[in-house]
């Protein structure tokens, strides 16, 4: 993985928030929430990002997209800084990196098809004309395991996890080099989460996507990533390959996140045995 | 069977009117809850776990109605009695805690008078005891400096310390059963696992029976005795907690815990359970789960007769699987 060409370099990013209103906002601190951040993600690549709420996992995605503008740090996309970047030529940028939210209600327009939904950034960026976009939606839905006869349906008439594979459709209705996906499957029931999980797997394989794989979820961030990146207090603690993070962890949040995950197995319990 | 169980759920039936008629939620749902065990109750959204509960304890939304079906306790049926009986038992003999405390918590109200008001309902004390009380239930459950934080509302404290208030609330009169929905869902991992504890604590020290309704299989393999696995409103396997994880004997269960990411250590696929749940108003024929079982391909039966939930050995494990013997097969191998 290392001789590929870096997609996204993130280095030194800060994102501090003003407090909330009140008296308190001409004299209280400016809230941190993303503390000297930096990695780096290769083509082809999925680097999980963990840590608990409140860490600056989300932030920290919403830098890379865009959807906040970074206090201080680069964001180097192939090249570009995003961080710094006008609204011009973010634009044109925008098409290759695409984000895929956590509450696949909440995050789909109730009003919109499936065919609207997932062809809105087509048009969007003028790639919807001449016959081209209604084709393209249908391949999306086939490429995300869902009928070409659902794309006349509303949201609320699918499953958790039809809707998320619509956002993933959505997502990638631009070709995009790199999805960030915000706890992508933490809203999905136990038996969704593991077929869409392999989904993005199998994505990311045919067309060659750059995963940035923002999870609680340590069992899943585990499987899926090539690197963990763990995340506390606005900063990232530890990096490293996940046999690293989960057998030889060096910080001790680390450790701490890892004996706090449930355990799998009954037999697992501390002081008790498997009375068979 | 019954006989000495602290909470005997039989032949439990609850409809929800819904515009496209009523729909069945939970269905012919019948376990036991024995002296001082947990029972672990495990589904996805709309298996029934959540209503099942809410049904004994009186607490179902205006459109639900139980039907059909008894829960004895101590000898009364829940399910018959009226508003006023029920109130009574809830919050003593019977407590609960839910998933969000800040949704049951009341914003207005500091926490020393929740907490205080929990026992007064109840118990016949002078205000003083109840605050004592309070304080003593609060430091119980880890909260430091309980006697200070009395005068707090339910925003100052984090969501896991809110938890905490909910236990405290909920053994503040020595329940003979606890039931605990999704109690440690809304939290952080390392929160988590301190709830987790508290709670435990707490089971362990009123011996109370607890009921522990969850969709996460860790919390299970963490403090359930028993285990009930729902599907589609319907109990499809039950049986002790060591049982269940090693040789799970219905294709519903075996799939829950095979599709962990944890479970599967090195494997690039995930063995997910193929489909999309079952639409309740619409279930499908015979075995709600057919559609999405492999080891149901090409058989008939599977698809015309619902399966009865049947003993599969001499434990108390049983299974709503026409053919679970197959799965005890291939474990043995």
């Amino acid at each position: 993985m290392t001789d590929r060409e870096v997609v996204l370099r993130v280095d030194g990013l800060v994102k501090e928030f003003a407090p909330g209103g009140g008296l308190a906002r001409r004299t209280a601190p400016r809230t941190r929430a993303v503390d000297d951040v930096s990695f780096e993600l290769r083509r082809g690549e999925t680097l999980g990002l963990v840590g608990e709420s409140g860490c600056g996992k989300t932030t920290t995605a919403r830098c890379v997209v865009r959807l906040l503008r970074p206090t201080a740090g680069r964001v180097d996309f192939r090249g570009n800084d995003l961080a710094t970047m006008g609204r011009r030529r973010l634009r044109g940028v925008r098409q290759e990196i695409q984000m895929v939210f956590q509450d696949p209600y909440a995050s789909l327009d109730p009003r919109l098809t499936v065919h609207e939904i997932i062809a809105e950034p087509l048009r969007i960026f003028g790639r919807y004309g001449g016959g081209a976009g209604p084709r393209r939606v249908r391949e999306l839905l086939d490429l995300v395991g869902l009928e070409a006869g659902h794309e006349n349906r509303y949201p609320h008439e699918f499953s958790g996890g039809q809707r998320q594979r619509v956002g993933i459709a959505r997502a990638l209705a631009l070709d995009p080099r790199l999805v960030v996906l915000d706890e992508p499957v933490s809203a999905l029931d136990v038996s969704i989460q593991a077929q869409v999980i392999n989904l993005l797997q199998d994505l990311q394989e045919e067309l060659d996507l750059t995963y940035l794989f923002i999870a609680h979820d340590l069992d899943v961030v585990r499987h899926i990533s090539d690197r963990i990146a763990v995340m506390r207090r606005g900063r990232i603690v530890e990096t490293g390959e996940p046999e690293q993070i989960f057998d030889r962890p060096a910080d001790p949040y680390t450790r701490e996140l890892l004996a706090a995950k449930p355990i799998t197995d009954p037999t697992q319990r501390a002081g008790r045995e498997d009375p068979a | 069977m019954s006989g000495d169980a602290v909470l005997s759920v039989q032949g439990l039936v609850t409809e929800f009117r819904t515009p496209q008629g009523a729909v069945r939620a939970v269905d012919a749902v019948s376990f036991d809850v024995r002296p001082g065990e947990t029972v672990g109750v495990v589904g996805e959204s709309g298996s029934g776990k959540s209503t099942a509960a809410l049904s004994v304890l009186g607490l179902l939304p205006p459109a639900g109605r139980v039907t059909g079906g008894r829960a004895l306790f101590g000898g009364r049926d829940l399910l018959a009695m009226n508003p006023e009986e029920l109130r009574e038992l809830r919050g003593d003999a019977v407590s609960m805690i839910f998933q969000d405390p800040l949704t049951s918590l009341n914003p207005v109200l500091t926490i020393g008078a929740q907490v205080a008001e929990a026992v007064l309902v109840h118990r016949d004390v002078p205000e003083r005891a109840a605050r004592d009380r309070a304080v003593e239930l609060l430091a119980s459950v880890g909260i430091e400096d309980a006697a200070q934080r009395l005068d707090q509302y339910p925003h100052e404290f984090s969501g896991g310390m809110r938890q905490r208030v909910m236990i405290a609330m909920a053994i503040a009169n020595e329940p003979k059963l606890l039931i605990a929905d999704e109690p440690t869902t809304a939290l952080d991992v390392t929160v988590q696992a301190q709830v987790l504890r508290v709670l435990a604590q707490a089971r362990d020290r009123t011996g109370a029976s607890t009921i522990l309704i969850t969709h996460d299989l860790g919390l299970l393999a963490e403090m359930a005795d028993r285990v009930v696995v729902m599907y589609c409103g319907r109990v499809v396997e039950t049986g002790d907690v060591f049982s269940i994880f090693r040789e799970p004997r219905h294709p519903y269960t075996r799939g829950l815990l095979a599709s962990r990411p944890g479970a599967t250590a090195g494997a690039r696929r995930l063995p997910a359970v193929p489909g999309q749940p079952p639409s309740l108003a619409a279930p499908p024929s015979g075995c709600t789960f057919h559609p999405r079982c492999a080891l149901s391909q090409g058989r008939e039966p599977c698809r015309r007769a619902e399966p009865d939930l049947l003993p599969v050995d001499d434990t108390g494990r049983a299974s709503r699987c026409h053919y679970h013997r197959e799965l005890a097969r291939e474990e043995a191998r």
